[in-house]
């Protein structure tokens, strides 16, 4: 669970961490320990490329594209560590003009972009080709991420 | 402060204690990263806090949090974007010794705690929290104004509540059944040569409008003990809301803020017993 994150530095309480980190380890059994490089892995590299668009000069695209904003990075990271799995392919990262980032899958007969610009503003387009029937998905999107769960799934098991 | 303060009365439907355990009130707003402020202009805000606010200090950022919800919460701890980037401004505190009081300012941003001390151990009440706080993002807003150094919009609030619970003896870490009623206390016969030690307890629950998850609370019971007397045993509750305002408003802000705080007292008052209420001097009268 998330910790209670304005409440750090307190003055008069201690924490038993010797019993919290037990707590933590409990829930958390050793078999997971055999999967923590793999999830780690695709964290890694889409953080990576997160910071490289965050560093990015002014004016990057010949015009006067800003790197993309730290809130942008934020949530596009927190999407991501919300709906990846260890087996879903890594997306292309792409800076955007706005000074967002593009999130992008074209692979396994699946077309999946989502452009984020800032916290809670993002789109998702959505195209699955090996579905016969299917027409492209174009949702405007804020906090809630379930309208991501078919095309992660379909990245992650066809 | 250039705003006349004016003090909103306390909703009669919610439960009152007249002894609550609550050791620390955090009110926050995180908004867009003010890109343009940096630590020079911090010297400015200052200057117009300093009489308030005498000592100052740097800390080390607090991350961005985001409430989403319609996927299922993943297991263990998250890396942090952050960590990789050029170090931001830091986490600014403007405090004055020996009082409760403590502004928190960093590019994405603002929180007033009001911390339990030896020489102020009353709490006074979310009402009074809220108007020094309203107070504070008034004059940061007129600073931000006036230096342009852009507009604070907000996009996720929070609430919390840091209580701390003692019991009359000084064991209290395996008398949480006591405390809360979602711990029983109860094992079978095989837990032979097995002491039970304590435990930890963490909740989420979700704040719905209209049956739409609008933000969360977040609910922590953990064993803890005194600073001031580390023999002596505590159980901390930290009970956190916090979600999106309707719009990136302050108007917006703040009445997420009232319905976070509705929401921790609720949660406070469902996930504690009512012989800790009769302890507490619960005094609404739904015991």
């Amino acid at each position: 669970m998330a910790p209670a994150s304005t409440a750090r530095s307190l003055p008069s309480y201690e924490m038993d961490t010797s019993a919290t980190e037990t707590a933590r380890r409990a829930n958390f059994p050793n078999f997971s320990s055999h999967y923590d490089a793999p999830e780690r892995k695709w964290e890694v590299e889409l953080v990576r490329a997160l910071v490289r668009l965050a560093n990015l000069p002014p004016g990057w695209d010949s015009y006067n594209a800003p790197p993309m904003s730290r809130d942008a990075g934020h949530f596009a990271l927190e999407i991501l560590q919300a709906v990846m799995h260890p087996r879903t392919p890594l997306p292309q990262v792409v800076p955007s003009a706005a000074g967002g980032v593009q999130l992008e899958w074209h692979e396994k007969g699946v077309d999946l972009e989502l452009h984020i610009t800032a916290p809670y503003q993002w789109e998702l387009w959505f195209w699955d080709h090996q579905e016969p029937a299917s027409e492209p998905v174009s949702l405007e999107l804020t906090d809630n991420f379930s309208a991501l769960k078919r095309p992660i799934s379909l990245l992650t098991t066809r | 402060m250039n705003t006349t303060p004016r003090t909103a009365s306390r909703p009669k439907d919610l439960p009152d204690f007249e002894r609550p355990p609550v050791n620390e009130v955090a009110l926050s707003l995180q908004f867009a990263a003010l890109e343009k402020m940096k630590s020079v202009h911090i010297g400015l805000l200052w200057a117009r806090l300093r009489s308030e606010y005498p000592d100052v200090s740097e800390q080390g950022t607090i991350s961005p949090e985001f409430e989403t919800f319609g996927t299922p919460p993943q297991a263990g701890s998250r890396i942090k974007l952050e960590q990789f980037l050029t170090p931001p401004m830091p986490r600014y505190w403007f405090e004055k010794s020996g009082t409760s009081d403590l502004l928190q300012i960093q590019q994405d941003r603002i929180i007033h705690n009001w911390r339990k001390l030896e020489d102020e151990p009353i709490y006074p009440r979310y009402e009074a929290v809220r108007d020094r706080f309203k107070r504070e993002v008034d004059e940061f807003v007129a600073f931000l104004h006036e230096e342009e150094l852009g507009e604070l919009r907000p996009n996720q609030c929070e609430v919390t509540y840091v209580n701390l619970i003692e019991l009359a003896d000084e064991s209290v870490h395996d008398r949480l059944s006591e405390i809360t009623s979602l711990w029983t206390h109860r094992f079978s016969e095989e837990l032979v040569e097995i002491e039970f030690e304590n435990v930890s307890i963490g909740l989420r629950f979700k704040m719905l409008e209209s049956g739409k998850p609008q933000g969360r609370v977040h609910v922590a019971f953990q064993p803890a003990v005194l600073k001031s007397d580390p023999s002596k045993e505590a159980i901390k509750l930290d009970i956190t809301a916090r979600g999106r305002p309707k719009e990136e408003t302050l108007d917006s802000a703040f009445a997420f803020l009232d319905v976070a705080r509705r929401a921790v007292v609720k949660t406070f008052a469902a996930v504690t017993t009512p012989s800790m209420h009769a302890m507490w001097g619960r005094t609404d009268g739904t015991r």
